[in-house]
């Protein structure tokens, strides 16, 4: 009988105690998470830290957490439920009863009753009863109202950490948008393994400049070269298929920018336009025999190197130009020529050159599509590695490409890209490299040299002022 | 046995201390330990300053308690046979035979008083009696008469032409009680019952029967594992030498509690938790008989004695630190 009544008083005794533990939990909880919440947020003040306040809350809900856990994980056992109801008054009688409790002799009964009519007259409620402390309340209330304040306090470190925290989202929303369309473009079958290596290797490329990004227009730029450089591999890829690919291609490539999966719409019309252009030059390609005549004339090269250039229009007309170009310190040529042609021409490309380039002509065309200039106009070309447009209507130009030709470049056999239905010409030059080098396409090379830029202007020896003069620098040859 | 046997036991000697109260005034504390010594089977050594009432405290709880008593005044020139007896040859039937003589240690309850003040060979001569409660002489061990207790006295600043109680004698005492001098209320009663014609006179409550019965009861009184070791861990904490010393112990006490220490406090606490009406031991049990019980069996470095720091202050560190 005693014993029943002890031990039930013991689990009654339990049952307050995980109470009183629980809301103490919760107590300790709160003030240590909010001690955490504070200390974030004032650290926000002198530092920018992003996303303070869901850092401090977070540390608020695990503190609670924690302590709750805590506390459920270390439920006292009767020995212990025990021990706490005797440090309220009875003197280990409820810890000496519970270890004699099948103990039959005189003196354990003794104690069982002695201690029976001990907890009789105790009362329970007042042992476990929480005392309001006011310290703790003062504490808490002053902790809350700090941390409260320091959200409507302005800070430059606030403000800085507000403008990365709007970038590092630009960034993930960007590199979502980004990792969509490698995806799609990954998903076109019709692109080989090798140029899907290429635009994977691209895609890193972007991802990781997109990365490094201090500010939104950084990270658009990044976006911007992917998609740019993306439909330029692709646009150079599409030259080495043959038309019934290129026909696939295109109509991939339509789906992509038609499907409007893709959110990002200047990709879905570079996408289309890719597709325009290989669909164009497909059409090109085949009217393009016997389409144009070209005689020219020319001092030193008879005939230039068609430009890698991007010219819309049908050109029909007949011209004479006077051409004067310069090659980069190496030679400079004079050309004139007479020349009359018929033809289309659509294309797209990108290069660098200085030259001078007089001409007249007349055209008339329309067109779209995308490939190397195969259409030929007449007209004289220089030499150099730029190439203008001498007859018809001028297209844009904008980019040659570099080549490094050693000095006995016979062995090499390089002539240069081949332009469909132009010709080449070798030139030889004693100037020059004087080792055998190799051809990079500008693209790779100045990704190369932002990279290393970049990757140089995480030093801390590099002033800050000078990191955005750089940074401008690069991202002014990239556009 | 009944609870309301334990209740008669507390009742009964809260009358006790109530009649030693008529005779002694004050000093209720070291009223409680004597008989709590008593009723455990324990010899106190008292200690105090000249005139604190030290044997009167002595001789009135032998009349409450109605046991015989006996006084022995320790002096340089005691003997160890004037404490035990002699072997004296006696006429017998015309025979001349040896006799004992039974000693004044030969009594319920003897007060060794100034017991620093003998040499160290009749100090001894009470180790035995102490311990063993037996004494022999010659080739005869003879049975103290039960129940036995030595209750001792000592000056603690009289120390010229003194002996110093040698440890092993310091550890069979039970407690070592200080008696402190007397409130200025209690001065006042003391005076009254004193100095003037007033008499008090002095009743027995208990028999040495009942003494040895409640010696019994209390050997049954129950000690929870955590209040024993409780009191075991404040034992330990007294050793410096031991894995754990607080840095306190290592720097002022040179010699810990032996395990009597232990065994005194255990059967103390029980003592103690019966008189409070309890059949169990509590904390506060061991916590409060643990000065009487350590403070003897404590030795001290030099350091402690150059710093001010007494055994009492160790014990109240050690209290302190021993957790529950």
């Amino acid at each position: 009988m005693e014993r029943k009544q002890i031990i039930s008083f013991i689990k009654r005794i339990r049952k307050k105690l995980m109470k009183r533990r629980l809301a103490d939990a919760l107590s300790n909880g709160f003030l240590t998470g909010l001690t955490g919440f504070m200390a974030v947020m004032l650290l926000s003040l002198f530092i920018p830290l992003g996303r303070s306040w869901l850092y401090g809350a977070a540390f608020l809900l695990l503190s609670i957490l924690g302590f709750i856990i805590f506390t459920l994980v270390t439920t006292p056992d009767l020995k212990k439920a025990a021990a706490a109801g005797d440090k309220c008054g009875l003197e280990e009688r409820l810890s000496t009863a519970l270890e004699n409790l099948n103990e039959d002799d005189d003196m354990s009964l003794i104690q069982r009753r002695n201690t029976l009519r001990s907890i009789e007259t105790f009362d329970l409620s007042q042992c476990f009863r929480r005392k309001t402390s006011y310290t703790r309340l003062a504490i808490l209330f002053s902790f809350a109202f700090m941390t409260a304040a320091s959200f409507f306090i302005d800070t430059p470190a606030k403000e800085i950490a507000a403008t990365r925290q709007e970038v590092r989202e630009n960034i993930e929303e960007t590199a979502e948008k980004l990792k969509e369309e490698a995806k799609k473009l990954a998903d076109i079958p019709e692109i080989s393994p090798e140029e899907m290596q290429k635009l994977e290797s691209l895609y890193r490329n972007s991802l990781a400049e997109m990365k490094k990004a201090s500010t939104k227009t950084d990270v658009q730029k990044a976006k911007d070269r992917f998609d740019r450089k993306a439909m330029n591999e692709l646009s150079e890829y599409a030259k080495q298929l043959s038309p019934e690919e290129k026909s696939d291609l295109t109509e991939a490539l339509e789906d992509l920018a038609n499907s409007g999966e893709l959110n990002d719409e200047k990709f879905r019309q570079a996408a289309k336009e890719l597709a325009a252009n290989i669909k164009a030059s497909n059409v090109t390609a085949s009217n393009n025999a016997g389409q144009a005549e070209a005689d020219g004339n020319a001092s030193a090269g008879t005939r230039g190197q068609t430009s890698e250039g991007q010219q819309s229009g049908t050109e029909q007309g007949q011209g004479q130009g006077q051409n004067q170009d310069q090659n980069q310190g190496q030679s400079q040529d004079q050309n004139q020529g007479q020349g009359q042609g018929q033809g289309q021409e659509q294309g797209q490309g990108q290069g660098q050159g200085q030259g001078q380039s007089q001409g007249q002509g007349q055209g008339q065309g329309q067109g779209q599509g995308q490939g190397q200039g195969q259409g030929q106009g007449q007209g004289q070309g220089g030499n150099g590695w730029y190439n203008g447009t001498d007859k018809g209507t001028e297209g844009t130009v904008n980019k040659g490409e570099m080549i490094t030709v050693p000095n006995d470049f016979n062995n090499f056999g390089i002539t240069g890209r081949d332009n469909g239905g132009g010709d080449s010409q070798l030139i030889k030059t004693t100037e020059g490299l004087t080792f055998a080098g190799t051809a990079a396409d500008y693209e790779t090379v100045i990704s190369a040299y932002t990279g290393m830029a970049y990757s140089a202007l995480n030093s801390s020896s590099v002033p800050e002022a000078m990191k955005d003069v750089v940074k401008n620098y690069f991202s002014e040859l990239s556009e | 046995m009944e609870e309301k046997d334990l209740q008669e036991i507390v009742e009964k000697v809260s009358l006790c201390e109530k009649e030693i109260g008529k005779g002694i005034i004050g000093q209720k504390t070291v009223i409680r330990e004597v008989i709590i010594a008593m009723l455990t089977n324990g010899n106190v050594l008292l200690e105090g300053v000249p005139g604190l009432g030290k044997t009167q405290l002595v001789k009135t709880i032998a009349k409450v308690f109605n046991i015989a008593f006996s006084r022995i005044q320790f002096t340089p020139d005691l003997m160890p046979a004037d404490v035990t007896g002699t072997n004296l040859i006696i006429k017998e039937n015309g025979n001349n035979v040896f006799s004992f003589e039974p000693g004044p240690i030969f009594s319920n309850l003897v007060l060794a008083d100034e017991i620093n003040r003998a040499t160290p060979k009749t100090q001894s001569a009470l180790l035995e009696a102490m311990q063993e409660k037996t004494v022999t002489v010659g080739k005869k061990t003879y049975e103290m008469p039960a129940p036995f207790m030595v209750l001792a006295t000592q000056n603690p600043i009289e120390n010229e032409g003194t002996y110093p109680l040698p440890e092993a004698q310091l550890d069979r005492f039970m407690f070592k009680i200080q008696v402190d001098f007397p409130t200025l209320d209690e001065l006042k009663q003391i005076m009254d019952i004193t100095v003037t014609n007033k008499k008090t006179e002095i009743n027995p409550i208990m028999s040495g029967e009942e003494i040895l019965r409640i010696r019994n009861i209390i050997r049954d009184i129950k000690l929870s594992s955590a209040v024993e070791e409780y009191a075991l861990k404040l034992v330990v904490a007294t050793h410096p030498e031991v894995p754990g010393a607080t840095e306190y112990i290592k720097k002022y006490v040179s010699c810990g509690a032996s395990p009597r220490a232990a065994q005194a406090i255990f059967n103390a606490s029980k003592a103690r938790a019966l008189l409070e009406g309890r059949a169990n031991v509590s904390f506060d049990d061991v916590r409060a008989v643990a000065y009487p019980a350590l403070r003897h069996r404590i030795a001290v470095t030099f350091e402690a004695m150059a710093d001010g720091v007494n055994t009492d202050t160790i014990i109240s560190q050690i209290i302190s630190e021993v957790t529950e």
